[in-house]
């Protein structure tokens, strides 16, 4: 599982959608795995716009990557350093072993060889194969 | 023709096999190239696409080894759900043996769309379970279940679709306004039995737009299986 896509999910339990501590969800214990891949500037450059930049920094701050800035940058202010940097982060770095925990419910979420579980038992309640208007 | 992913390192006991479904996803997202190339521009953000019950992974291996023929553009992002484990890990396997860029998120493990924010994705895919069935599995299994009965429980999970064969697809064209971007699409295959014509009709009264982009298997004139895109003008 890549680092980006903890920008794009949050818990799944329905009651915690709406809570601003559900969002990101924060590692514990993770193990990672990085690849080297080509750097392609355009995907960093057309990628920024859609990242959640605070919550980015939190989660790279978790994971041991300390070097992001604490604001988003500008397009002119991605030098080589700065797309070489998000890229690492962004596209070479897989998380494979730990959990994901909500801020909101505690509720921890297994990573296993890089697959992250998000089935809730069933208690919590949405998995009913019933219609949720 | 574009190549199609080898899945052949699948477990079909366990995690749906490719077939005329998946091929037809795979031939209406290519036939369909030019409305994506117009939709999301090279200037604009790199689209995300989320796939929900990826299986063997070929549908999200083929779009993102075809990134120039499908959206003509070298950027995209994809993420998968399946509520099958294995399946995830097969999706996982497969996008990581199929040439081209590595910009495939990961697959997780969960009911649809469940831990997906609102608004984000740009194209939704979905080959759903579909056969109409008296019920719609269980998607965790029991601690003490037998392995056969786990897999079978896997296996239904690919095909029972519960009334109408509608219950999961169902779930999905309801929350689907929630989790599709401003700009998002849904590419979604119905069978006969789903009675498309009605379902089509409900959600265009509830203000999509939805055209017919590929179907399959035409016997007296009606098409076995339909793939529909849906959208908001
Ligand atoms: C017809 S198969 C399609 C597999 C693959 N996308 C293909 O086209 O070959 C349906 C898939 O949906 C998954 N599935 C069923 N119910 C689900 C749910 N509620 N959430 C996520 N995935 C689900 C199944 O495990 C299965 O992999
Ligand atoms: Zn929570």
């Amino acid at each position: 599982m890549k680092v980006l896509t903890t920008n794009y999910i949050t818990c799944a339990v329905k009651a915690c959608k709406s809570s601003s501590a559900a969002f990101p969800l924060h590692f514990k214990d993770a193990e990672l795995v990085q690849e080297e891949l080509e750097l392609n500037s355009d995907f960093i450059r057309n990628v920024l716009p859609r990242i959640e930049w605070p919550a980015l920094v939190t989660t790279a701050v978790e994971l041991g990557f300390t070097t992001l800035p604490s604001t988003k940058p500008a397009p002119e202010q991605l030098d080589e350093k700065m797309l070489q940097d998000l890229h690492t982060l962004l596209v070479e770095t897989q998380v494979t072993e730990g959990k994901l925990v909500c801020g909101n419910c505690g509720h921890e979420y297994n990573i296993h060889q890089g697959i992250a579980n998000f089935l809730l038992p069933n208690h919590l309640g949405i998995n009913l194969p019933t219609p949720f208007v | 023709m574009l190549p199609t992913p080898d899945t052949s390192h699948i477990n079909p006991l366990t995690t749906y096999e490719p077939s005329e479904d998946s091929y037809l996803v795979l031939d209406t997202l290519t036939s369909d190239a030019s409305f994506l190339h117009s939709r999301f521009p090279a200037s604009s953000p790199t689209p995300l696409i989320l796939e929900l019950g990826t299986g063997s992974g070929i549908i999200s291996a083929f779009i993102s080894s075809n990134p120039i023929a499908l959206f003509g553009r070298k950027d995209l992002h994809l993420l998968g759900t399946d509520a099958n484990p294995l399946a995830c890990a097969a999706t996982q396997k497969t996008l990581s043996l199929t040439p081209g860029p590595k910009y495939f998120l990961g697959a997780v493990t969960a009911d649809l769309f469940s831990p997906v924010r609102k608004g984000l994705v740009d194209v939704l895919v979905f080959n759903p379970p579909y056969v109409p069935t008296p019920e719609v599995p269980r998607l965790q299994g029991e601690e003490d279940e037998s392995s056969w009965d786990e897999e079978s429980r896997l296996l239904a999970l690919t095909y029972a679709g519960g009334e109408d064969g509608m219950e999961v697809t169902r779930r999905v064209l309801e929350g689907m306004g929630d989790v599709l971007s401003k700009r998002g699409i849904a590419y979604i295959l119905l069978c006969r039995s789903n009675r498309p014509e009605i379902v089509v009709e409900e959600l265009r009264e509830k203000g999509w737009t939805c055209e017919k982009v590929g179907g399959s298997g035409k016997r007296g004139g009606i098409e076995k299986l339909e793939i529909w895109r849906i959208w908001k003008e």
